[in-house]
Order: C-alpha cells, then structure tokens, then sequence
C-alpha cells in the first residue's frame, strides 16, 4: 500500500539518517494503522449510503403496515369479508413485525456508523502517533548532529 | 319436588321471518367491489413486501464492506437475511389472502349472475329424480322445488337419451323418455307447437343426435341453454312488432303512498283490456318533481287466429321478455309513453306482474326508454326474473312467493346485486292446505307422466287453475296480499333492501296528476292471403 507523501518522506528521512529498524517498525505501524484508516472511512461511507436506502425500507414498510391496517376495521356484510378480517388482523401484525424489525435495523445500522466512526478515528490515532514518533526521532537525530 | 326434577320451561322459539331477502344495498353484494379492490391491493401490497425484500438483500451486498469493521454490522447482516425471509414470506401471505379475496368476489358474482351461475352438487338420474319429486312435494310444491327439477331435467333426459339406441329419427328416441314422450305427443296435437318442433326441435334433433350421443350430458345443455334456445326459436317464429293503438283517462287513485302495495294498485287486472298498460304521473310533494309509473299485467289470453295472436302479453310475449330483452314491448312500451304525453328525460318507475314484471326489468335497459326517459327504477311481483338483467345502477325490487311455482320457472335465482333485491315470502301455509292442485298434479307427474299429460289434453285448464288461476299462488291478488304482509312486517326484516324501497318510494310518493291507459298490439303477421292469390288459395 502507498503511504501518503508526507509518511512517506519521513520514513526517507529516517533511512537516510541510517535509522533503518526504526524506518522498518515505523512503517509497518503506519501502513497498518493507514490501511485501517481506509478501512475504516470505507465502511463509514457505506453504511452512511445504507442508512439512506434503510430509511426508505422504514418508510416502505410503515406504508405497507398502514395499508394492511386499513382494511382491519371494515364492517363486512359477506362471509368472505368477515373472514377475510381476522386475516387483515394477522396480515396486520406480520406488518408491524416488519417494521419494528426496520427500526431494529436502523438502531444496529446507527451504532454500525458509530463503529465505523470509532474506528476510523483509532486508526487516525495510530497514524498520528506514527507519525510522531517519526518527526520526534528525526528532530533528535538534528540536534543530536 | 327436587330442584333438579323441575322441569325447565321448554327454550323459546323464535318465529320464522316471513321473508328473506337476496340483494340489496345492505346485502352481501355491497361487498362485492370492496373484495375486489382489497384482492388487488393485497396483491400490489405482495408486490411491496417483495421489492422491500429486494432492497434488504441489496443492502446485504453493500453492508460486507462494514462487517469487518463494525461488529454491529454483522449482526445487521445476520438479522437482515432473515428479514429478507420475513418480508418474503408476508408477500406470500398478502398474494394468498389476496387470491381467497378475488375467489370469494368470483363467487359472489356467479351467484349475482344468478341462474347462470347456480351450481347443484348432486346430478340426479330421471329415476332419481322422479323420487326427488315424489318425496319433495309430500310438504307443498315450491318455487325453489321447480327451479331444482328444471335444472336437473335436461341433464336427466339426455344421459337417458344417450343410453337409447337410436333405430330411426331422434324423435323415435325421444319419445321412449319419460316426459319428453307424452310432450312430444302433446307438441303434436297442438298445431302452433308441432309446428315449432317440426320447423326447430325435429330439425335440430336428426342433426344433432351423433353429437347428443356422443358428447357428455352435463356439457351438451342445461336449463338457461335450452330455454333461451326454445325461447329464442318461438320469438322468432311468432313474434312481430308491438305498437300502442288507444289511450284513454283510467282510474287511479288519488295519492300513492310510495309503498309496493299501492304501486301495485296501477297493474292492470282481469279487468282491463287485453294489451293495456298504465301510464300515471305521480307528483312529489316536497319537491314538485313528477315521476311516471308505468303498469304492466301479467300473461293474458292467447287469441288463436291465422295471423298470430295480436295480443302482445300473450305467451309469447313471454318468449320477448325472456330470449329478446323485451326487445319488442320496448320499442311499443316507448310509443305509448309518448301516447301517454311523457315528456322526454322524465323519470319513468315500470311496475310488472309476472310476466310484466320480466319486462319492467328489461324496460331500465331497453335502448328506445332510456335514450328518452330515465328508467328510474321497477318493481316486479311474480315475475320469474332469473334470465334478466336490469340496467345497473337502477334499483329494482322483486317480490315472489315461495309457494308460486311460476316464479321457479326461470329455473334459478334473479341475479341479486345491491341494485336488485329479491324478497320471497315464505311457505307459512298449513300442512292441510300443502295439498293444493298444484301438489296433486306433482305428485301424479313423478308417478305417471304419460298419464297425466293424457289428462292435460284432456283437461288443459285444471293445469293453469292449479299453477296461475284466478285466487291461486300466482295470482295478482296473492301478490296483493303479500305486499301487504311484507311492508307490515317488522322493519328491521327490511334493514338489506331499505336503500331500495326508499329509491322507489321517494319517487313514487306524491299526488297523481295523471292517469292514462295505452291499450298495445301486437302487429298482425302476414298470412297466406295475403302472399297467395285467392285463386291458387281456394282453387
């Protein structure tokens, strides 16, 4: 994976200052830490477009619950009708199921996103770190010359 | 005397109602529309159901990027396949409820179509048959008992038929039937019938013998098939055009009350001309606005003459009503309403026994009334209804009796909507009083056919006495009664075909301006002398 120039050109430093475990150790802990920063910031976007198509199921499926229950109530005259009743009744109930289930979705889709987000933000952490350990040991190697 | 030995007061038991009702705004067929568009909503709602499955199983392939990241994730991967099951499986069961609704609307409009659309589960032999009779008619002949046997006849007589061996012409077989012989002998003896069944039956029968004897009874014919067919053939053959010919002031009462007995107050009786109607203009008092009811009697008189019988509300003018929709009362019905000075775009209420009633009902749809005036409804008494179709939209109230087997002629139900009520009076007769004419002439028709239609020739007006005479079951004045029974009974027995009455009664309610009586004919037929010259006539 390709670090992004300002990583990379303190890891050249850190070589051409002869520091080549340091620049080793350094550069696995970024480019692991910077592959799961992309990682992370991936998942986020994806879940951030899902929340989007999520809310439109929810929304779906309150529609479809509505429908179903409109017809729960009606005052059939016909055989048919007043069976078809306790049906609605049932129909009814599986639809809610369905959008308590979305609701569901959506709270396990919100703390996705939040996940995401914390672990976008430890990676972030981990390049900072990185990164400053490198500037760190560089400024030493500077006055130390 | 223990408590427990007291002998509890026997449950008590509630009163027959004296009528039921088929039809009517308030019936099951005001549902009719509902289950229908609630089929196909449930239906669009599976198609919902189905495309939210579809979107959670896109969300699916979108939600792997974030399981390795967010545990939660995973578990909304877990707990989203199954909901891809569940919202599949609510489809499946929308779709199901779905097709039980559109099912039960489809059997409801069979029902609606009425005879057409009546079903019996048994499928009886003529033996069984026979007996079926015999057996039915120990408590009173009823309309639904001939609406049965007729039903069930062709199919009896033809599996019969088919299992003769045909030696000479189809006639000869048919003639070694129960029923169908001694009527084919009596076809024979009346000119007009052998005459019809020579130029028709006879004709049809040598043709189609291969095929009757080859194909299934149950698929060859049933009663609305064969009916319409005979009707359609004497309509054809002796039929011509009716035209009104006289009007003149008739009496009618000074108010109508909107109620069916006073509407049957305008069907001409035994006393009116042959061919008349009534046409009265009846005016709201609330409102000013001016109704025409229209009032047609029952089958009258055949005049046998070489030219056909001009009078139109002979029998076959029953064959009008029931093959031709009317098609040629209307065309004269429309004449006299203009006779009658009914000014175009009135509304006009037809109000028919028997066989008048058949053409009230064909009169809300017959294409010279409604182009003119607006058919704002009928009321028949009588009148067997089950081959009609009136106008939709229109109301129309039937009243039968159950205990009039004419009624039963149709071979099934009028076609009940929440436009069209049937109310049947119930069979409250004494068992003594069970035994009537009609009864014994049942009875001696399942034990002796052939006997008994020697004794019609014999004495064909013992027949009409028993089914359609003067003080019978069918007659006008029986009819009478029976309004009178029904409108004084509780009005909640009312409650399915109230949106009806009040139609009616809201149109017919008022003061009578006008009364007129328009006398109609029939055209009279060409003959042979008048094709013929005298000299080639009388040589």
């Amino acid at each position: 994976m390709s670090l992004p120039p300002p990583i990379a050109a303190l890891l050249r430093g850190l070589v051409a200052a002869g520091l080549h475990d340091d620049a080793a150790r350094l550069g696995v802990r970024l480019t692991s830490a910077h592959t799961d920063l992309t990682a992370a910031r991936h998942a986020e976007g994806a879940l951030t477009d899902l929340q989007a198509q999520l809310r439109a199921i929810f929304a779906e499926a309150q529609s479809l619950a509505a429908g179903v229950r409109a017809s729960v109530d009606v005052a059939w005259r016909s055989e048919a009708g007043r069976r078809h009743a306790d049906t609605a009744r049932a129909l009814h109930g599986a639809a809610e199921a369905r959008v308590d289930e979305a609701l569901e979705w959506l709270a396990l889709l919100q703390g996705a996103l939040h996940e995401a987000g914390q672990a976008r933000l430890d990676a972030e952490h981990r390049v900072r770190q990185a990164e400053e350990t490198a500037t760190i040991t560089l400024r030493a190697l500077a006055v130390a010359a | 005397m223990t408590a427990a030995s007291v002998p509890s007061p026997a449950p008590a038991v509630a009163p027959a109602p004296p009528f039921r009702t088929v039809g009517g705004p308030a019936s099951v067929f005001a549902d009719l529309d509902a289950l229908e568009a609630l089929a196909a909503r449930r239906r669009d709602q599976a198609g919902t159901a189905l495309r939210i499955a579809a979107d959670v199983r896109r969300m699916l392939d979108g939600l792997a990027l974030a399981v390795a990241v967010a545990p939660s994730a995973a578990r909304l991967s877990v707990r989203l396949t199954e909901g891809d099951r569940a919202c599949r499986a609510l489809a499946g069961r929308l779709e199901e409820a779905g097709n039980a609704l559109a099912h039960a609307a489809e059997g409801y409009r069979a029902a609606e179509r009425g005879a057409a659309g009546v079903m019996d589960t048994q499928d009886l032999g003529v033996e069984a048959l026979t007996a079926w009779m015999f057996n039915a008619g120990r408590n009173g002949v009823t309309a639904s008992d001939v609406e049965f046997v007729l039903r069930q006849a062709p199919d009896a007589l033809l599996e019969r038929l088919a299992g003769e061996k045909l030696a000479g012409p189809a006639e000869a077989a048919l003639s070694k039937a129960p029923f169908i012989g001694p009527l084919v002998a009596v076809a024979q003896r009346i000119p007009w019938v052998d005459r019809v069944l020579d130029n028709a039956l006879g004709t049809t029968l040598e043709a189609t013998a291969d095929v009757v004897l080859d194909t299934s009874a149950g698929e060859l014919v049933d009663h609305a098939t064969l009916s319409g067919l005979a009707a359609r053939v004497v309509d054809a053959a002796e039929n011509a055009a009716v035209l009104p010919v006289a009007a003149e002031p008739a009496p009618a009462p000074a108010r109508l009350d909107g109620s069916v007995t006073d509407l049957l107050s305008l069907v001409p009786g035994d006393d009116a001309p042959a061919g008349a109607v009534t046409v009265t203009a009846v005016v709201a008092s609330d409102t000013g606005e001016r109704t025409w009811v229209v009032g047609l009697p029952g089958t009258q008189e055949r005049e046998t003459a070489e030219d056909g019988s001009t009078n139109w509300m002979d029998v076959y003018g029953v064959a009008d009503a029931y093959a031709g929709g009317s098609a040629r009362a209307g065309e004269g019905l429309a004449q006299a309403l203009e006779l009658a000075g009914v000014p175009e775009g009135a509304t006009v209420v037809f109000v028919g026994y028997s066989a008048g009633g058949m053409h009230a009902v064909n009169m809300t749809g017959h294409p010279d009334v409604t182009s003119r005036w607006r058919a704002g409804g009928a009321v028949t008494v009588g009148a067997p209804g089950g081959s009609l179709t009136p106008r939709p939209g229109t109301p129309v109230l039937s009243l039968q009796r159950e205990t009039d087997v004419m009624t039963g002629l149709d071979g099934g139900p009028n076609a009940a909507s929440t436009d069209w009520a049937t109310v049947t009076m119930a069979d409250t007769r004494p068992d003594a009083v069970r035994e009537g004419a009609a009864e014994s002439l049942w009875h001696a028709m399942a034990e002796d056919p052939a006997g008994q239609v020697r004794e019609l020739l014999a004495a064909p007006g013992r027949w009409v006495d028993a089914v359609a005479g003067g003080g019978s079951e069918h007659s006008l004045e029986a009819y009478r009664a029976a309004a009178a029974e029904y409108e004084a009974a509780d009005p909640a027995l009312r409650v399915q075909e109230q949106g009806i009455l009040a139609a009616l009664a809201g149109l017919t309610a008022g003061r009578v301006e006008s009364a007129t009586q328009v006398t109609l004919r029939r055209r009279r037929r060409a003959t042979r002398a008048d094709v013929v010259p005298p000299e080639r006539l009388y040589p």
